[in-house]
């Protein structure tokens, strides 16, 4: 399944940087279509597929690489598990990026990162592995129906609440929906778009190299994931039809039918694992953009230590005055202080539970069990 | 007790409770500024629009406003209720 350098039979592995197959002993470049078996005929291609004793999650290698650890957890035992024949994709978008580039992109990600634990920012380059994950494009019918919220202001400047209802069908043209059923779909829409517009015939020689994921979503499952980003797309045309500020979609209703002439890409995607008190950590890097998706660790304790130092300054400052001048300390100043501190407290208290709930939905899609649902899925 | 003792203690009490009060006030808006921070930090997870080409030949079959009346949303959702891929598949 290699494929083997024409001048000294060495393997060849895809290089992003050279866009072309590459010979590690005597340096030398060709274009995937010159080398190898032409395959194109064949509907299917073979691949070693590889599982984590650890984790559950399998992973295809095409070629002679061996999977040395897992992508998914971190684990450094994956065993060979079978040769598998797989449907091939009808095209891919290359890397583009290198792997070399890709750990440039996680150092800058974690540099401009506060309150980064010790030891984070030592990054493995072997844990960088770069995986093609297949994307199944669909086009379809889809019917929507919603209402929608808009802020209005009258002549007084007062806000007045507004209600619509919008329904309507349309046709989808090409959406891409992510195919495996492992990768959570908010977090691979997170390094998202892909240009379409760089993908080239399939050929097994772009593998080499690199790891690639079996598509295993259902049928339904594609139609509600892309029914799911339909309904996005259309609430956003609404909301644009409509004036006012503060617009959001309240309810809505959508049915969506794919049609069966699917093309399924491989997409490029960096997968980058580390383990911090013992957790895995994933993050993704768009293999085409170089866009980076992840929460990374914060330091828990130093982000406490000051959060109490903060308050307890802002305290001391603002009691000072009280027990300095003892004339303040009056019915009125007690009224005062314990209304506005209220209303701050409530405001402040509200602000910061969304904004943290939000990093910890976000942080939780980076950690085990929700990236991947290997163990649910095989618990279940 | 004397009145002025008395006085005092009242003095004292309220002195405590702004201090209590202040202490509150400045832990939620030490809390709000830890959140705000973490949050800024991992400024990810943002998905991009998508791009709205996807969709081909909008047609608008209901188009309505209700005002300031919130519940004739109702009316509006069940009037689309039913689906609308069951009669394609009759005919
Ligand atoms: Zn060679
Ligand atoms: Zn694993």
């Amino acid at each position: 399944m290699a494929t083997l350098c024409p001048n000294c039979s060495g393997n060849l592995l895809y290089s992003p940087s050279r866009h072309a197959m590459f010979c590690r002993m005597c340096g030398g470049t060709y274009a995937p279509e010159e080398v190898g078996e032409s395959q194109r005929t064949s509907t299917t291609y073979e691949c070693n597929i590889y599982s984590c004793p650890s984790c559950g999650g399998t992973i295809a290698v095409t070629g002679t690489e061996v999977s040395a650890s897992c992508v998914y957890c971190g684990n450094t035992t994956v065993i060979f598990d079978r040769i598998s024949t797989n449907q091939r994709p009808d095209g891919l978008i290359p890397f583009s990026i290198s792997q070399k580039e890709a750990v440039e992109i996680v150092r800058k990600h974690m540099a401009d990162a506060a309150l980064l634990p010790k030891g984070v920012d030592d990054i493995k380059i072997e844990n960088m592995k770069g995986i093609y994950v297949p994307y199944q494009i669909v086009s379809g019918r889809f019917y929507d129906s919603m209402t929608i919220f808009a802020d209005h202001k009258n002549g007084n400047n007062n806000s007045v609440p507004r209600y619509y209802g919008r329904a309507g069908f349309c046709d989808l043209l090409n959406i891409p929906v992510e195919a495996v059923s492992s990768i959570n779909n908010d977090f691979s829409r997170q390094i998202e778009p892909f240009d379409i517009n760089d993908a080239v015939e399939f050929d097994e020689d772009y593998l080499m190299g690199f790891y690639s994921d079996i598509p295993d979503v259902t049928a339904d499952e594609l139609s509600d994931a892309a029914g799911k980003m339909a309904d996005e797309m259309f609430g956003n045309l609404m909301r644009e039809s409509i004036s006012g500020s503060n617009k959001h979609v309240l309810q809505s209703r959508y049915w969506t039918k794919l049609y069966d002439n699917n093309l399924m890409l491989f997409f490029p995607v960096w997968f980058y694992t580390f383990v911090y008190k013992d957790k895995p950590y994933t993050l993704l890097i768009n293999g085409q953009t170089g866009k980076i998706a992840g929460t990374l660790p914060w330091k828990k304790r130093s982000l406490k230590r000051d959060g109490i130092i903060l308050a307890a300054v802002m305290s001391i400052l603002l009691i000072a005055p009280f027990i300095i001048f003892d004339r303040l300390v009056t019915f009125n100043a007690m009224f005062t202080v314990g209304f506005t501190g209220f209303f701050i407290s409530l405001i402040c208290w509200l602000v910061g539970y969304q904004e943290s709930s939000s990093v910890k939905k976000n942080a939780g899609m980076t950690q085990e069990g929700s990236v991947f649902n290997f163990v649910n899925e095989r618990k279940g | 007790m004397g009145w002025s003792d008395i006085m005092q203690t009242a003095h004292l009490v309220m002195l405590i409770i702004i201090c209590i009060e202040i202490i509150v006030c400045c832990s939620a808006i030490s809390y709000c500024i830890m959140a705000t921070r973490l949050r800024n930090r991992n400024d990810l997870g943002v998905i991009e629009k998508q791009d709205l080409n996807h969709l081909k030949k909008v047609d608008l079959i209901g188009n309505d406003n209700f005002g300031s009346d919130a519940m004739k949303q109702a009316d509006f959702m069940n009037r689309y209720a039913a689906d609308p891929f069951k009669d394609e598949e009759a005919l």
